[in-house]
């Protein structure tokens, strides 16, 4: 079951084609990576899939329903979670009210109720804050609750950013660059969460990276774009050492370039590590790629599944924890 | 093992001291507010002041309703003061022409005023930041030019009279009426700002696109925002017309106008944006500004003194209103380059201690200050 179908995509800014007929498709439960060297189209393309651009030709669908038109914040209500390359955040609020704006869409009154206040509007707070709190442990980041969110490190923001994500109740979550501003070691922290959320929430995501580690790491499914274009698609492994791509990143010729990256001593050791890191998560709970995937109902209300999902993450963490 | 400090302290230490209220604490908080409830209410025992006093009540309701689409949403509106005369001319004309109940004429004035202010919202979905500001200062001016002015609804040029309902005939009286309302508004502004209203706004205003994507329709916040703050407006206005018991349209027109507009903007700032407390405060000053200085040069040791000094005496003499500008300019000037967070932020130790929280100086968060406005900052 494709959640995500993007046929055809493209957008040109004036005398810029940033976008040529891109297609691409998001399974259930699957991690995708979009990556290309800068300028490529990939926040573009995230730009046009969440609605913030309107694109030239091409369509957008959602677990089948055309949604090419739908305007951002709709989209938010009908799952898809976003995140910025640089951090998508209220600055001059603090965490937990930035973690209860994010919920904004699954807010259980409307604006007349909470203009009179009343009971029902305290425990819908209540319930916000709540689940301010959970996403806060799940990641982590508790002690940060009542600060503002313009004081805060960088590697802070990313995470915190993906935690609003989080509490927006995504089906599918789209990520640009969450490993940006963190160390190697971070990131490979970030991996590990990035699956643990998959399994904890059911989620499915798409993910603009350039950390290659961190690709693959835990993407099913790589897509790479060059000049607006498709450049490959397959699995990581396989995209790794495609000719084009390490051409479109490096310059020169392939083979080459693809020898030296493989020479690079560090890189060997990150790989060790992550493959040890792989091996003892479970790196896909998928079956491969085009098999039939559990059936999702058609057309189910993102918001109302979400609170089971998340009743299951709050289990799970405990387990772990 | 035993030489080392038991870890128990060094926990105590770290966890932050829980802060209870007491039962002196409640016993003081109340006299506050009692306190507080008497000086509000000593004016309406007076003829004279509590007619300056209503004017005070009815610019911190006007700072309210600029602060929301100011303070709040980032739209800088200089043209507020149209607002405020379509309300107090709606009331106006209603009440005279039909012989309706007051409330009535209040109640159409408020909803002219949000119809109006909606149609700016719309025009503020497409303009933002320096232009938008230039639309609002024409709208301001235009309206008050033309639609205030339409001798067809005004009827004469002397403007139109209207009469207090007969339990609410004296001065003392309206200002309660005043202040009740803004007792509500208040409470209405405080809903605003613990809501999802407030949060969807706060967003708006730093980033539309991460509101957006938090599921924020900006659109339909954006016009909330011009709704209400448009609906305070109006109702400002109605209050303002049965205040001096005539409307005339020259209050609202340039160059009144104008300087009304930019005088409900420097309250907000000066108040501290986004802050209500702050921005009723600074209301009630600027109302009450002119008519204090008045008493303070009538008074007669200063008056002797001020006699004999050529400069106060001629320049307060036949610019009366000179004094009040110059303070305004004077307190902004501070505001933006010491006091970013405004009246508001400098009451916050009070008004938190009021609402049940301890008295502290620090309350280690920052006010964000006047850069709250799309494209501008100060940097002292």
């Amino acid at each position: 079951m494709s959640v995500l179908e993007v046929r055809d995509l493209s957008i040109r800014f004036g005398g810029l084609q940033a976008l040529q007929g891109l297609t691409l498709d998001v399974n259930e439960f699957e991690i995708v990576g979009l990556i290309g060297p800068n300028g490529a189209g990939k926040t573009t393309a995230f730009n046009c899939i969440t609605g913030f651009y309107a694109p030239n030709t091409g369509t957008v669908k959602y677990r089948g329903e055309d949604v090419t038109k739908t305007p951002p914040h709709k989209k938010a209500a009908m799952g898809f979670g976003r995140t910025f390359q640089n951090v998508g955040m209220v600055k001059s609020a603090t965490v937990l009210d930035n973690l209860k704006t994010a919920q904004h869409a699954r807010v259980g009154y409307d604006v007349a109720q909470g203009l009179f206040g009343g009971a029902r509007v305290s425990s819908e707070e209540r319930a916000l804050e709540a689940k301010a709190d959970a996403i806060l442990e799940l990641l982590g980041l508790t002690e940060v609750r009542g600060k503002r969110v313009g004081g805060l490190p960088y590697g802070t923001l990313k995470l915190l950013e993906l935690g609003c994500a989080l509490a927006t109740e995504p089906d599918i979550l789209l990520l640009d660059e969450p490993s940006s501003g963190m160390g190697p070691e971070e990131s490979h922290q970030l991996g590990d969460r990035l699956l643990a959320l998959r399994q904890a929430f059911g989620l499915t995501m798409l993910l603009i990276e350039h950390h290659v580690p961190l690709v693959l790491s835990v993407c099913d499914h790589v897509y790479v774009l060059n000049f607006g274009q498709l450049l490959a698609e397959g699995k990581p492994s396989v995209i790794q050492t495609h000719p084009e791509v390490v051409a479109a990143y490096l310059g020169g010729e392939a083979p080459e370039a693809l020898a030296q990256t493989h020479e690079s001593t560090e890189d060997e050791a990150l790989d060790a590590q992550l493959e040890q890191a792989v091996g003892t998560h479970v790196k896909s709970p998928l079956p491969p790629r085009k098999a039939p995937v559990r059936k999702a109902p058609a057309k189910k209300p993102a918001a109302k599944n979400a609170p089971a999902k998340h009743a299951a993450a709050k289990k799970k963490t405990g387990e772990e924890g | 093992m035993t030489t080392h400090a038991p870890p128990a302290k060094l926990q105590t230490e770290q966890a932050a001291p829980v802060w209870r209220l007491t039962g002196r604490g409640v016993v003081a908080r109340a006299a506050a507010f009692a306190v507080l409830g008497v000086l509000l209410y000593l004016p309406s025992g007076t003829a004279d002041f509590s007619r300056f006093c209503s004017l005070a009540v009815i610019y911190a309701i006007m700072g309210l309703s600029l602060n929301i689409v100011v303070g709040y949403t980032g739209q800088l509106s200089l043209g507020h003061q149209g607002f405020l005369g379509l309300g107090a001319m709606v009331t106006a004309n209603v009440v005279a022409q039909n012989d309706l109940p007051s409330y009535v004429g209040i109640g159409l004035g408020v909803v002219a005023a949000t119809a109006v202010a909606v149609l700016l919202g719309l025009v503020a979905l497409r303009i933002t930041g320096l232009y938008l500001s230039l639309i609002t200062l024409v709208f301001g001016s235009a309206i008050s030019a033309s639609l205030l002015s339409l001798s067809s609804l005004t009827g004469n040029n002397s403007g139109v009279q209207l009469k207090r309902p007969s339990y609410l005939a004296s001065n003392g009286d309206w200002y309660l009426v005043c202040l009740g309302v803004l007792l509500v508004v208040y409470y209405f502004d405080w809903r605003l700002t613990i809501s999802k209203v407030g949060r969807a706004l706060l967003a708006i205003k730093e980033n539309e696109r991460v509101a957006e994507a938090f599921g924020i329709g900006v659109t339909s916040y954006k016009l909330l925002a011009f709704a209400l703050s448009g609906a305070l407006a109006g109702l400002a206005g109605g209050l303002y017309a049965y205040r001096g018991e005539l409307y005339s349209e020259k209050d609202f027109q340039d160059p009144q106008g104008f300087s009304l507009a930019l005088l409900f903007v420097v309250m907000c700032v000066v108040g501290g944006l986004g802050n209500r407390l702050g921005v009723v405060v600074a209301g009630a000053f600027f109302g009450l500004i002119n008519t204090l200085l008045d008493k303070f040069f009538l008074w007669k040791p200063v008056k002797s003194v001020a006699e004999h000094i050529p400069v106060i005496n001629g320049y307060y003499g036949q610019h009366p209103a000179a004094l009040a500008s110059l303070i305004g300019a004077a307190l902004l000037l501070q505001t933006l380059i010491f006091n970013p967070a405004g009246i508001g932020g400098q009451l916050r130790p009070l008004s938190r201690w009021m609402t049940g929280k301890k008295f502290e100086l620090h309350d280690g968060n920052v006010e964000s200050g006047p850069a709250a406005v799309e494209g501008s900052s100060v940097r002292a």
